[in-house]
């Protein structure tokens, strides 16, 4: 086999199947495969073996791996670590791309320094040049305010993580599948440095899943000047039968839990309707909100930024405001239940 | 007594206004702006205030380690006047503009230079580039575990102990030392420095260093081939205008029913 060649995706499995995430990957991983005429590889790795790997041949990998083994099962950095770097050696890819979850924004980056190679982080666009043959990494930079191109000049393999909702899963076709590649790993237990003792459940998490589902989200943020602001977007929300997140500033002053920051470092959404109360539109935030169908802002500063982004647009005292717009929902509904 | 070391990067305020922000296009990197004085990354405030609070419970010195070119001394004296015992700039012309990659190798340098030391602690990512590498380039030249994106952080027999945020909820991490460790916003905003704490900070001797006091030989990996602002789009915000603000948001409700996007019906 020529040395880094193919494209590789490293998947994750979410409730034993390919995540949406994995499925996104597998669509940017075949354009650049396709472009660099080479397969499309995919591999999962886990503590056990599973029988849904073949689902990534609908997905439109050429060949699918998996790695599995009992060190494997919780996530710990430092045996995926070793187990990558196993995989890398095996398989030589010529690009490698995470998901940009919890896990690949915190493998990619050491395992680009393991391999004295570089990456890109939190992707959202990937494309091959076709001069140089090079993959070329655009992320957001400063916030949002800027993007970069970067491409990895003096390493390889080239390593990307891809923001999650970015692109769209790849096609699910059925189709003749083949043979998963077991491929067999030595993990050395007394590398690994940090195990997890214990997990909680976060109360929040909940509301953040309802979060993620949501089709209307109603989102507040500095603007609402204090926590009985969260009481009137609660009520909206639950007229609309949708979901409260805020952004950063409303986490930060603890008027809603962290699990429901929308933005750069929080979550991304994109419902059909995403109602921003009080919030003035810094790129940070729009990174996580500018994929809904529909923004509705409503803020007392006019020259707010939000207002660029948003289709429908109220400047005045935002408690007020809603306060009529529940009313003249409920007044709707009760007219259409007559 | 444990000794934490947290790297602090002095960035432009990622809060400035956009209409501001400018960037120049042939060096492919942002122009320091005029109105705005530049701050610590808030995440490495995230970072330093969960060393605060171990050593709020326990003897433990705290090092702030920053690198640069020209530091302000003013950004400087704020973290150490929260409660941090010293610290400890590298500067050098030549570390204006580092990467990412590079940053890595020189800050890990550097801390191979400290020595001595229990704990790294680092913000998730600088809110300029945005990378989110340096930590991983930190723990793996030092050749130390890492766990990334905590929200709490204890020390105790020898172990951290660390929550994070995991995708099935709360994971609690224990990690051997010395370990780097990456914080979030969730750890909690950087305690207020008092006035005579500020004062006291004014007097304290900031320790740089240069280029030359570590082993540094700058890395050519990454490429920066572009860097623009993006056209965001013109404004077509269509603005609902009422008597009162009650009456715009029963406009607006009324208007977003019209045009199909919330129901009628429950």
């Amino acid at each position: 086999m020529e040395p880094y060649e193919n494209v590789l995706i490293v998947g994750e499995m979410e409730s034993e199947r390919l995540s949406g995430l994995t499925a996104q990957l597998l669509r940017i991983g075949k354009e650049l495969s396709h472009a660099l005429k080479r397969e499309l590889h995919l591999l999962v790795l886990s503590g056990k073996s599973e029988q849904v790997d073949k689902e990534g041949f609908c997905y439109g990998a050429d060949r699918v791996y998996a790695a599995s083994h009992q060190l494997l099962e919780n996530y710990t950095t430092d045996a995926y670590l070793q187990a990558m770097e196993q995989v890398v050696t095996a398989l030589k890819p010529s690009i490698i791309l995470f998901g940009h979850s919890d896990r690949g924004s915190d493998l990619a980056p050491r395992l680009a320094f393991r391999l004295r190679t570089g990456a890109t982080l939190d992707c959202m666009e990937l494309r091959i040049d076709g001069e140089s043959g090079l993959l070329e990494q655009i992320k957001p930079v400063f916030g949002g305010k800027a993007y970069c191109h970067y491409t990895c000049v003096g390493g390889s393999p080239q390593i990307a993580s891809v923001r999650d909702g970015v692109f769209d899963p790849a096609d699910y076709v059925l189709r003749p599948m083949g043979e998963v590649t077991q491929l067999s790993l030595f993990i050395d237990p007394s590398k690994i440095r940090t195990r997890v003792i214990g997990t909680r459940q976060d109360d929040d998490l909940s509301l953040a899943q309802k979060l993620g589902a949501a089709s209307i989200v109603v989102s507040g943020g500095r603007g609402l000047k204090n926590q009985d602001g969260v009481g009137i977007l609660k009520e909206t929300a639950h007229l609309l039968d949708g979901a409260v997140s805020g952004s950063r500033p409303a986490i930060d002053y603890g008027w809603l839990p962290g699990s429901l920051q929308v933005g750069l470092t929080g979550k991304k959404i994109k419902p059909q309707l995403y109602i921003a109360v009080g919030i003035s539109g810094a790129l940070q935030h729009m990174a996580g909100c500018l994929k809904s169908k529909v923004i509705v802002a409503i803020n007392s500063d006019e020259s707010a930024p939000i207002f660029r982004f948003s289709h429908y647009g109220v400047v005045d005292d935002y408690k007020q405001v809603l306060k009529g717009f529940n009313e003249e929902v409920r007044l709707a509904r009760e007219h259409e239940g007559e | 007594m444990i000794s934490i070391i947290v790297c602090m990067k002095v960035v432009i305020d990622p809060e400035m206004p956009l209409s501001e922000f400018e960037v120049d296009r042939v060096q492919l990197r942002p122009i320091p702006p005029k109105g705005t004085p530049p701050l610590m990354n808030p995440f490495d405030e995230n970072a330093l205030e969960a060393a605060l609070k171990i050593k709020d419970g326990r003897e433990c010195k705290v090092t702030i380690l920053s690198m640069g070119s020209s530091l302000p001394k003013a950004v400087l004296q704020v973290p150490l006047a929260t409660g941090a015992d010293e610290i400890i700039t590298v500067e050098d012309p030549q570390f204006e503009h580092l990467d990412a990659i590079n940053t890595a190798h020189a800050l890990a340098a550097a801390i191979k230079k400290i020595g001595n030391y229990d704990i790294v602690f680092t913000g998730r990512q600088a809110s300029d580039w945005d990378s989110g590498m340096v930590w991983a380039g930190i723990a793996e030249l030092l050749d130390i575990p890492s766990v990334t994106i905590a929200r709490k952080a204890e020390v105790s027999d020898g172990k951290i102990v660390v929550e994070r945020n995991g995708t099935d909820g709360i994971e609690i991490v224990e990690c051997s030392l010395p370990a780097l460790v990456t914080f979030s916003s969730e750890v909690g905003e950087l305690r207020y420095p008092t006035i005579p704490a500020l004062q006291k900070a004014k007097k304290k001797e900031i320790q740089r260093w240069s280029a030359s006091h570590i082993e540094f030989n700058k890395a050519h990996i990454m490429e920066v081939r572009d860097l623009y602002i993006p056209d965001f789009g013109t404004a077509n915000c269509h603005f609902v205008l009422g008597a009162d603000p009650e009456q715009k948001g029963r406009d607006l409700a009324r208007r977003l029913m019209d045009d199909g996007i919330i129901s009628r019906h429950i």
